[in-house]
């Protein structure tokens, strides 16, 4: 395999590219002096991939909601009765997986043996195997994963953000379904999907740490057999209106303070390629002057006592839906909400000041550059933006760019028509 | 581990590593767990945060962290074993990436000035406002049921000992604390208290061996006497059961295990003993309780080697809870025959010793690590822990596991939600 080198002189990082005849691309970035090396392989599939038609099919299918999580549990058992983690395991490795909107991910870590641990992650991924006896048997674990998820106040504070900003897009759904919608998943929905969405074309892999190119081409040569790319997946969304589903959603648990998320549906969805590193930093550096710590957002509800600590804004990306969320605790949810319409309604009349986005700027330049020293995040960040044809280690450098008009331009686009709360509270005592 | 006395009970260790982008420095003051203070010193690490004398409010620290670049600053309680630890830690972009010139040194000022340059007599304003913070933070530690529950069966099968009270200590303890029983507070502790200072990652040594000179000229010499935890004491089985409004139940056994010195070979026998037990995807409990008999997402557990403790945490559907607590203790049962295959020793010294190496590739883990060989007298590096623990046999496992015993049963029962 041919990798082609791109050097990034002000993060003094050289990134090995390669594209496998299948489609796979590869990336290597090596490391010098690290111990741990860490590979990720990552498919552009995920739980709102619920309609699609697949390369060569005249009818589209349609499948139940949790499929895509499920699936990944089911990549772990092996035809010969073994389990992956097994392989892994032998080598020291520490091996995981996980499901998203819009990605699933396989990884591993291991301070030796990387490329044995590499051969195993791209045996199993490419080689599935369902039977009824054991899709059956995963029902009682997804189960309780859902079950957990159920208890978790910061999940489900996030997911009604969710909800509450979408009406039709799948992104309202699950990720890991409903203990209801796994019960119709079947070995032979679960074969179509993978065979869909895990052809190699549609993968990414990406290794870093003490890793080498040449000899990463080699077991990729090796282990990955597709050597054509089937074409096309469609896939189907139904039509996203711009309006929010609902304003408010709130919801009660067992907690002690309430927890509220702000969100901004956005109206704007990021293009393929460099336009989603573009936009992911002009929308963070936005949201820093809008809510980080020095701004007079967060100061003025700290002040009142209306956040504390865990106080946060972030924006997520995607093609199919975007948004910027501000969350934490709060006493009064609603006064927080109100204060956040406001600053933006203030912001956009009175402008931003050269003096703030510069130091916006800096902090959101400093943040990126420290997310080279976090291996898993930087590597499953990679991917989250290599699955989009973007490239996170031009992160830093795109920040540099950024104009006080590209901000400006952000901020008219946050419309407080389309600002929704979501929030729990503590249950009250029966 | 690289240490250096600056000053009779103030410590400096320094762990340079050109290979980052980033540095890590944290202050770490050590002070006795108990009930009588432990309200008043978590509330320490709130109010100090709002403001010091240098940079006097929160909106200031946070301009002058932007100014550093985004660094990040903590200051907050941490509890291992009997300790209960205020810390106050600083990360950010090293001076070679920097392009707005000498970050380091600055943020290195920056977080002494926090903790040792208080605005004093606290600002009440601010002082209300965090009493108010602290009851929140205290509030919701049951928002996560999962630590919650393991918090509340260590603390049920400790019940009474100074191991019991909680991190942040007492919500109905916060009301009495004034100004000046904190300011008070505050002096005993930074003029008594062991003070460590450990900084990793990218960054130049002399500048943090100058910066840090001038900080500590202002504390006095102390008694540097850690706080020691006593090993938990086996009592007959209980059960203990609550109920919340989940949609899972959460099980936990606490069990008491040996507590051998941290330098002692009986140490890493330990810590190979729990990974075959509870420690991973390899483990006993995982491989039973979750992937044989599908009762759980989760199901490990962890050793504390300080209180001699092993807690096993899963989370269930409640009606499964005697099947669950019945596998448990059939898996404790092979452990204590020695039941144990060599593939299941083998891949769990590999665990072990993955994790261990890995540790020196994050800035945070170095420091960690480097914390927990300071409060448990261990002075060995990653590497060579990792050596004794490839040194470990079958025998060792089966001897140390023998004192093994069950000691308290925690069931979190869901009702419906």
């Amino acid at each position: 395999m041919y990798f082609t080198e791109k050097h990034y002189s002000d993060m003094k990082e050289t990134l090995y590219i390669g594209e496998h005849r299948s489609g796979l691309k590869v990336y290597v970035l090596p490391k010098t002096g690290f111990t741990k090396s860490y590979a990720i392989l990552a498919t552009r599939y995920g739980s709102v991939n619920n309609h699609f038609t697949a390369p060569g099919d005249t009818e589209s299918t349609k499948i139940p909601d949790g499929i895509a999580h499920y699936l990944e549990h089911k990549m772990f058992d092996q035809e010969d009765g073994s389990n992956v983690f097994d392989k892994f395991s032998a080598y020291g490795a520490n091996a995981n997986a996980f499901t998203g909107f819009t990605m699933t991910a396989y990884l591993f870590s291991a301070a030796s043996n990387f490329y044995e641990n590499l051969e195993s992650l791209l045996d199993y991924t490419m080689h599935p195997y369902y039977t009824d006896e054991t899709v059956e048997k995963e029902q009682g674990i997804i189960g309780q994963e859902i079950r957990m998820y159920e208890d978790e106040p910061d999940w489900n504070v996030y997911f009604n953000a969710l909800r509450a900003m979408y009406n039709v897009n799948p992104v309202n759904i699950d990720i890991a379904g409903t203990v209801e919608s796994i019960a119709e998943i079947t070995k032979e929905k679960l074969y179509k999907c993978y065979n869909t969405f895990y052809h190699p074309s549609n993968m990414v892999l990406f290794t870093t740490g003490a890793v080498n190119p040449t000899k990463v081409g080699e077991y990729v040569e090796r282990m990955i057999k597709a050597d054509t790319n089937p074409g096309e997946i469609i896939n189907h969304f139904p039509e996203e209106p711009s309006h929010v589903a609902k304003k408010v959603i709130k919801d009660y648990y067992d907690i002690g303070t309430p927890q509220f998320v702000v969100a901004y549906k956005d109206s704007y969805l990021p293009k393929l390629g460099d336009d989603v590193i573009k936009t992911d930093a002009e929308m963070n550096v936005l949201l820093e002057i809008l809510g980080g710590r020095s701004s007079r957002l967060y100061n003025e509800l700290y002040d009142k006592n209306l956040i504390n600590d865990s106080f946060d804004v972030s924006y997520e990306g995607e093609l199919t839906y975007a948004f910027s969320a501000f969350s934490g605790e709060s006493r009064d949810p609603d006064a927080v909400y109100e204060a956040i319409c406001a600053e933006v309604y203030r912001l956009k009349k009175e402008g931003i000041d050269k003096e703030t986005f510069e130091r916006a700027k800096r902090v959101f330049y400093g943040r990126s550059v420290s997310l080279f020293d976090r291996q898993e995040s930087f590597s499953n960040a990679f991917c989250r933006f290599a699955t989009k044809d973007a490239d996170l280690l031009s992160y830093p450098a795109f920040v540099n760019k950024i104009t006080l008009s590209d901000i400006e331009k952000r901020l008219s686009a946050l419309d407080n028509e389309k600002c929704i709360l979501s929030a729990i509270y503590p249950k009250k005592e029966a | 581990m690289k240490k250096t006395e600056i000053k009779k009970g103030v410590n400096l260790y320094l762990f340079p590593e050109k290979k980052f982008k980033t540095y890590y420095a944290g202050i770490y003051i050590h002070t006795p767990l108990c009930e009588e203070n432990a309200t008043e010193n978590a509330l320490l690490p709130l109010i100090l945060k709002r403001g010091s004398k240098n940079y006097p409010s929160k909106a200031e620290i946070s301009k002058k962290l932007d100014m550093l670049m985004g660094a990040n600053l903590s200051s907050r309680i941490l509890k291992m074993g009997e300790s209960q630890i205020l810390y106050f830690t600083i990360s950010g972009v090293s001076d070679s990436f920097a392009p707005f010139g000498d970050c380091f040194k600055d943020a290195l000022n920056l977080l002494s000035d926090i903790a040792f340059n208080p605005a004093l007599p606290f600002n009440s304003e601010y002082l209300e406002s965090e009493k108010q913070n602290l009851n929140d933070i205290i509030e919701s530690e049951k928002n996560d049921k999962r630590s919650y529950s393991v918090s509340r069966c260590k603390e049920e099968m400790n019940k009474g000992t100074a191991y019991a009270v909680p991190e942040n200590g007492y919500a109905d303890k916060i009301g009495s604390i004034t100004s000046q029983s904190l300011e008070a507070r505050y002096h005993k502790i930074i003029e008594n208290a062991p003070i460590d200072i450990i900084i990793t990652g990218s960054f130049d040594e002399e500048k943090a061996k100058e910066a840090v000179a001038s900080f500590v000229s202002v504390l006095r010499e102390r008694d540097a006497s850690y706080p020691k935890t006593a090993p938990s004491l086996p009592s007959g089985l209980k059960t203990v059961t609550e109920s919340l409004s989940v949609s899972q139940g959460k099980l936990c056994i606490g069990f008491n295990a040996p507590s051998p010195s941290a330098m002692s070979e009986d140490y890493p026998a330990m810590m190979v003993y729990n990974s075959i037990f509870g420690g991973g995807a390899h483990s006993k409990l995982f491989m039973n309780v979750r992937e044989k008999l599908s009762l759980a997402y989760y199901a490990g557990s962890s050793y504390e080697r300080a209180k001699g403790m092993i807690t096993v945490s899963s989370g269930i559907e409640s009606k499964n809870f005697e099947k669950a607590r019945d596998e448990i203790f059939l898996q404790h049962k092979a452990m204590t025959e020695g039941d144990i295959t060599p593939t299941e020793l083998s891949v769990s010294k590999k665990a072990l010793i993955n994790s261990l190496k890995a540790m020196g590739d994050s800035v945070s883990s170095i420091a960690a690590f480097n914390l927990s060989g300071i409060v448990n007298d261990m002075s060995l590096t990653q590497d060579e822990l990792a050596k004794k623990i490839d040194a470990v046999t079958l025998n060792d496992v089966i001897r140390v596991g023998k004192a093994v015993s069950p000691n308290l049963i925690y069931f979190l029962k869901g009702a419906d939600r």
